[in-house]
């Protein structure tokens, strides 16, 4: 697939800080170019379409260059107008506000049109977190919805952020990435309901990872034979993965317990554990206790703080039954069942899952307007996991 | 689905749509069918995680063969024919798992209750809960000895409280009115209404469904959606391919049967019907049949008035040379049946009344493109007359279905410059650059929606037979009438004059797409 791009700096205005008409008029400017012409000389009409605004905050050039990838990535699929705001890192905190805006389209072999879409790139400087919304306001596509990906570690616990969220429609974070798991999370549990109030809607990458946990664990259960078991589970192990040169984060296994219990009724009663290795004991509505299992273990960076393996299992008069969820090492959008029963008898079941896949996932993410009661409800069950586990990881 | 409604774990996931637990049991299993697009499919709803653990296939063939053989064969299919290449080995085998094959004659008595039985220990170790699809992907004078061993057998009805069985039926259904009428009354003597499932994959596609989405997801269209303001409706399924091996079936059915029967009669329908209570299979084909219902009868000795049929002899495709219809593999050598056909319908109802609607469809056109026109009328005041009149085109909706999925709008604008020129603009949405991801195949579609119950998609025996009426009269009209002087187009061009002169008499002409 052919790329072409089209850019220009901005000319600066007065004083230190952008010009968003100044934007505008360049980018106009800019979809002023004829058609393109593709590799075989045949002519392509540039077709601008926009289905939303997407805002991409990164810290420093790295994350930058690392969001410039998942925007082409993304944009390909799903045309937006873009904007990406760069707040620089440490000394270059005091450079001035600086702008680009560029137009690029994709040239498929064979096609008439050419998808393309328009992306303003924003210096920011330090002072700029406060004064952020007033950015995001006027740059803003009219009549569409605008999605705030915070692809940094957000400031959860900064009374600008919550500024920033309610400019938007939905701000997308990535709980994975927070930089105190336990302490950010409780935070942000606070934060909820004040944006839910605004009618901003939150979504936590790392909670819609867990779909395929929760799916493939839902459908176990849809199994007429294996039915009994929800009500007969004993022992429930999970493991994250986790890297030495970062702290344990175990927010998606919890995550993935706060919805469990929020759907079973559990009560947590006791809990004991070292730095990576936690025991939880719950009680089920009937008092039944459930014996749960929290582990961390090696593994390679882009499995640090993903859920690898959950196990169960259940036993009830004579019969018992032991199932297995994994996610494939080789092929990360793979989910697992391997179930056994008492009759030594096996299934195996195994799908794809989009949600399993970094650019598919945020594409969903991109596509979804309406808050997740869902995640609301395990946030709130999740909180006193983490308040718990605070005493072993903080 | 008391299975899925009572696991709490489920309540408010927000993925896709899943079934219960089932098996399908596949008739024809050899099949071209099967293997090109129904195994694929199946597949790749696996591939997606949209089939649910459990989820099992029973082939049924004449052929004998081991269930490995039998995998090892679809394997070979999928490969070949899936949207998703390489396999993915995971998810093959734990699809592959629920694999058997099951040879029988479905002559042959005694192999039902067998089949019974294997379905039976499928329930037991696979969890499939006695919910079965049967699938008939096989001709259609096999359907009534099929139906009637499964009755025999007591297949046709569900083992449990919570259990379903439901049966597909693929077109055609029936060759005119009173064959798709038995038909129907024979299917109904053994499985109810809504045990059945007619498949027509046209309405698996993406954009045919987005023509509801567009009539009555955008309250701007409906208000001009009628005789006010719509001068006629075209409608085209144009095809570049000839009949690609399949003599013996289109000789003996031709165009109308083949296309206009059964896909354009369900675009015509979707086009023309009023907006439905609510977005579920029975209002949606309560209308539709509606719209169905109020064509206006065609009497035979109008047939040569509102229908052009056509045969193509040899040409160029592309700069390829192609042979006539005549010169095609198992084709009657002197056949008079259609290859394309052209023809006027009138919904004599208070929305549509005397707006006609023109339909064509041929083989060997110069492209593939399915597309409907909808053609507004002039202004009323011809405001530009003299100055600018020669750009003034009255306003048409185009509704492309394939390729370039999408939507576009001609307007009159005017040509920058101190003079007035008008000329004609395309307003265009492209499905494909707005939302640039892969549709699924219409059986992926369809075979879900029937493991869902959901039968939007599917047509109902009163729709069929609403289609067939129309149909019947041009054929009784074209019985009576000599045969036309055929091959009377060229492959690789629009059709016969004839259908040109059809369309100049009321003072239009066709789109060239």
């Amino acid at each position: 697939m052919a790329k072409i791009e089209t850019s220009r700096p901005l000319p600066r205005g007065h004083g230190p800080f952008i010009d968003v008409e100044t934007i505008e008029r360049e980018l106009a400017e800019l979809w002023q170019t004829p058609s393109a012409f593709d590799a075989r000389g045949a002519a392509v009409t540039l077709s601008r379409t926009s289905v939303l605004t997407l805002f991409v905050f990164v810290t420093g050039d790295t994350q930058a260059a690392e969001a410039r990838e998942w925007i082409s990535q993304l944009s390909t699929q799903h045309p937006s107008r873009v904007v990406l705001l760069i707040m620089p890192e440490g000394s270059e905190s005091e450079t001035e506000q600086d702008a680009q805006v560029s137009i690029q389209c994709h040239l498929e072999g064979g096609e008439r049109f050419a998808p393309c879409w328009e992306q303003i790139t924003i210096t920011l400087n330090q002072t700029s977190l406060e004064a952020l919304s007033s950015i995001i306001i006027p740059l803003a596509l009219p009549d569409l919805p605008s999605f705030l990906w915070w692809y940094a570690s957000p400031p959860v616990r900064d009374r600008a952020f919550r500024r920033v969220c309610q400019a938007v429609d939905r701000v997308i974070l990535d709980s994975v990435n927070f930089g105190q798991p336990l302490a950010d999370f409780l935070a942000l549990s606070a934060v909820l309901p004040e944006l839910s109030r605004r009618e901003t809607v939150l979504s936590d990458l790392n909670w819609s990872r867990l779909a395929p946990w929760q799916e493939m664990t839902a459908r176990t259960f849809d199994l007429p034979q294996y039915q009994w078991a929800l009500d007969a589970l004993t022992d429930v192990q999970v493991t994250i993965g986790h890297t030495p040169e970062k702290p344990a984060n175990p927010l998606q296994a919890i995550l993935y317990l706060g919805w469990l219990s929020n759907r079973l009724n559990w009560q947590l009663t006791e809990a004991s554990g070292t730095e990576d290795h936690w025991t939880l004991e719950v009680r089920g509505p009937d008092d039944r206790p459930i014996h749960w299992e929290l582990l961390c273990t090696r593994c390679e960076q882009a499995m640090s703080g993903h859920l690898l393996t959950v196990q169960f299992r259940a036993q009830q008069r004579g019969e018992q039954i032991r199932f297995a969820i994994t996610r494939s090492e080789e092929r990360q959008t793979m989910v697992k069942l391997h179930l056994i029963d008492h009759r030594q008898q096996e299934m195996h079941y195994a799908f794809h899952h989009a949600h399993l896949d970094p650019q598919r996932l945020l594409l969903r993410e991109l596509q979804s307007f309406s808050p997740d009661p869902l995640y609301a409800e395990a946030v709130h069950e999740a909180e006193q996991f983490a308040r718990v586990l605070q005493r072993w990881l903080s | 689905m008391t299975a899925l409604a009572t696991n709490p774990l489920r309540e408010g996931l927000r993925l896709e749509r899943i079934p219960d637990p089932c098996v399908m049991v596949i008739f024809g299993a050899s099949g071209d069918l099967t293997h090109r697009k129904l195994v694929p499919a199946l597949y790749n709803l696996a591939y997606d995680g949209l089939l649910p653990p459990g989820f099992s296939i029973v082939g049924f063939a004449r052929r004998p063969m081991s269930d490995e053989e039998f995998r090892a064969d679809l394997r070979a299919s999928v490969e070949r024919f899936s949207r998703r290449k390489p396999i993915d080995e995971d998810v093959w085998e734990s699809f592959a798992q629920g694999i058997r094959y099951f040879a029988a004659d479905f002559t042959n008595r005694s192999a039902f209750p067998k089949l019974g039985d294997l379905l039976a220990t499928l329930d037991r170790e696979r969890g499939t809960g006695g919910n079965r699809i049967f699938y008939l992907a096989v001709p259609p004078d096999s359907y009534e000895l099929i139906v009637e061993q499964l009755a025999e057998a007591g297949l046709n009805q569900p083992t449990n409280a919570s259990a379903w069985v439901r049966l597909v039926v693929e077109k055609p259904f029936g060759h005119d009115l009173e064959s798709a009428v038995k038909l129907n009354n024979f299917l109904l003597q053994y499985f109810r209404e809504e045990q059945i499932f007619r498949i027509d994959h046209y309405l698996g596609k993406e954009t045919v469904q987005n023509i509801l989405v567009f009539r009555f997801a955008n309250g701007i269209f409906e208000p001009i959606w009628n005789r006010n303001y719509i001068d006629h409706v075209q409608i085209t399924v144009a095809e570049s391919i000839g009949i690609e091996g399949r003599g013996g079936y289109y000789d003996r059915a031709g165009a109308l049967r083949d296309m206009v029967q059964n896909h354009m009669m369900q675009l015509l329908s979707i086009i023309a019907m009023e907006p439905p209570i609510a977005f579920e299979a029975d209002p949606i084909r309560d209308e539709k049949v509606k719209a169905l219902r109020a064509i206006r009868p065609i009497r035979p000795e109008d047939v040569a008035e509102q229908t052009v049929r056509g045969q193509y002899g040899p040409g160029f495709i592309g700069g390829r040379p192609v042979p006539g219809y005549r010169q095609e593999p198992r084709v009657n050598p002197h056949s008079v049946t259609e290859t394309y056909v052209a023809l006027k319908l009138f919904i004599d109802n208070w929305r549509w009344v005397d707006v006609p609607f023109y339909l064509r469809t041929g083989k060997r056109l110069p492209r593939r493109v399915t597309e409907i026109a909808i053609q507004f009328k002039r202004v009323p005041h011809p405001l530009f007359k003299g100055i600018a009149q020669a750009g003034v085109e009255p306003n048409v909706l185009i509704i492309r279905i394939q390729p370039d999925e999408g939507i576009a709008l001609n307007i009159a604008a005017k040509v920058p410059g101190p003079q007035v020129r008008v000329r004609t603009v395309n307003m265009g949405f492209l499905y494909g650059t707005s939302f640039l991801v892969q549709a699924p195949d219409a059986y992926e579609r369809l075979l879900l929606d029937c493991m869902l119950g959901d039968s939007t998609l599917f047509t109902r025996r009163d729709e069929t037979e609403a289609a067939w009426l129309p149909i019947t009269q041009i054929l009784k009209g074209w019985a009576e009438m000599p045969s036309p002087e055929f091959p009377n187009y060229d492959a690789g061009t629009w059709g016969p004059p004839e259908a040109d002169e059809f369309i100049a008499r009321d003072g239009r002409r066709w789109r060239r797409p």
